[in-house]
């Protein structure tokens, strides 16, 4: 699961281009997006990547090996029940899609069994989502500030969790590259 | 304005308030998306600077006026005027005027309303095309406070930027402005225009709903509802429309296997469905 906003397309294209085509699992993409782009970032995300590029509809399954992009204007939430549910409600940290949002019930749904990425933005969207990714055992990294764009999101998201990596993007990169699914 | 983060109520306490509430006023809460409701009691709480779920379910169940503001704290309101300006330019060039030339005056319904900007925007199309009076307008609101509240033309500041916004990429004829004036630093739309709606109180059965409805438009409601009450209301909006009648959904919404029964897609981009 991965948030980020201004600074991180590039980042995130490049780990959809370096993660392994038989993926096992899903991957969540929260990012900061302009409102009426309805197609084109995701078509631009998908270019390259190793795995499909879908901005899921509301109440769609869950499917592993696929990269699932918050819409437009929606926050994006995991359900129970392996499902995505969307909603309206009003943005959180100026933002909808809301990384905070994702990142929570992501953590609820997959509690350690998932990895929770925050990278280069404007804002503190993300860090009390990642926050709860950690309380809930799961594994944390977050972009190191120093090799951000923007290091707003990253230093706010440090601010408040003690993360398992800081990590260049390229060792973000890297890691991704050798993710095995049978996972931490 | 972001309490909702930090406050979080646990799951049995999540549903006995669904049930107080069903015992008590005979609202079914029951099949709602789970996380949505449940963020929405937690705002509620907060709201009220409730102490915590069971003083909530006391205030629930002896308060009732309390009940009504709840009613209308829960739901969602969308989220500005215009949204997804592409839909409404669809609306003008396109689908209005082959429905205004099907049908003589057309009802058009918009079920689930909560703060009227779907309503105002579709009849200042509608006003800004000389067609007022060329349609029927029927909305369902779930209690008198909701209904009171559009009525009154009260307009969310935090949502004039983005609606101006909106309206400029709808290419409209005027400016945004011009249908909203503001009064104690509070924006207020141009009730007139909605002088001929008929508003319709709707619980949450849908009982006694519409007929011989030609345009439902129910964007990004039906997403608070679970796959199974979903599914049922499409089959009472199917129900409400006659042969022909066109259904528009929101952005990413679909009707569903079952929904697929009763309708299909016609226009993939602005989420448009038609009776079969």
């Amino acid at each position: 699961m991965i948030g980020g906003s201004a600074g991180s397309f590039q980042v995130v294209a490049n780990i959809l281009s370096a993660i392994p085509r038989d993926l096992d699992i899903p991957i969540f993409l929260c990012l900061h997006r302009l409102k009426h782009v309805r197609s084109g970032f995701v078509e631009a995300l998908s270019l390259k990547s190793n795995i499909p590029v879908i901005e899921p509809f509301d109440k769609e399954p869950i499917k592993p090996g696929r990269a699932y992009l918050a819409p437009a204007n929606y926050h994006m939430f995991i359900e129970l029940g392996n499902r995505f549910a969307l909603s309206t409600e009003e943005p959180i940290n100026h933002s909808r899609p809301s990384i905070d949002l994702t990142f929570i019930t992501a953590a609820q749904a997959y509690r350690n069994k998932l990895i929770g990425v925050i990278l280069s933005g404007a804002n503190k969207d993300g860090a009390f989502g990642l926050n709860k990714v950690s309380l809930f055992g799961g594994l944390t990294i977050v972009q190191d500030p120093l090799d951000c764009d923007v290091k707003t999101m990253s230093e706010a998201a440090l601010q408040l969790t003690k993360a398992n990596y800081i990590f260049s993007a390229e060792k973000i990169l890297n890691y991704f590259k050798k993710i095995k699914t049978t996972n931490s | 304005m972001d309490y909702s983060l930090d406050f979080e109520i646990g799951i049995v306490d999540f549903r006995n308030i669904i049930k107080v509430i069903k015992e008590t006023y005979d609202y079914d809460f029951s099949d709602y998306a789970l996380i949505s409701l449940k963020r929405r009691f937690e705002l509620v709480i907060q709201l009220h600077n409730i102490k915590d779920t069971d003083s909530l379910i006391t205030k629930l169940h002896e308060d009732k006026s309390f009940f009504q503001s709840f009613l209308q704290e829960i739901a969602i309101e969308s989220t500005e005027m215009f949204r997804d300006p592409s839909l409404w330019r669809y609306l003008r060039d396109e689908l209005l005027p082959i429905m205004i030339k099907e049908v003589s005056k057309p009802k058009i319904w918009i079920p689930l309303c909560v703060s009227g900007d779907e309503l105002f925007t579709l009849v200042i199309l509608l006003k800004e095309q000389g067609w007022l009076n060329l349609v029927e307008i029927v909305t369902s609101c779930m209690n008198d406070l909701i209904i009171d509240h559009i009525k009154s033309g009260l307009f969310r500041n935090y949502k004039i930027e983005v609606s101006e916004d909106n309206y400029g990429r709808y290419q409209g004829k005027a400016k945004l402005s011009n249908y909203y004036r503001i009064s104690n630093d509070q924006a207020i739309r141009d009730s007139s225009l909605i002088k001929n709606v008929n508003f319709v109180k709707q619980n949450i059965n849908f009982d006694n709903s519409p007929r011989d409805i030609k345009l439902i438009l129910c964007r990004n409601q039906l997403i608070y509802f679970t796959q199974n009450l979903h599914d049922k209301t499409l089959k009472i909006f199917s129900d409400s429309l006659i042969a022909g009648g066109y259904l528009i959904l929101g952005v990413k919404e679909q009707t569903g296997h079952m929904g697929a029964s009763y309708f299909r897609l016609v226009n993939e981009a602005e989420s448009v469905y038609r009776k079969i």
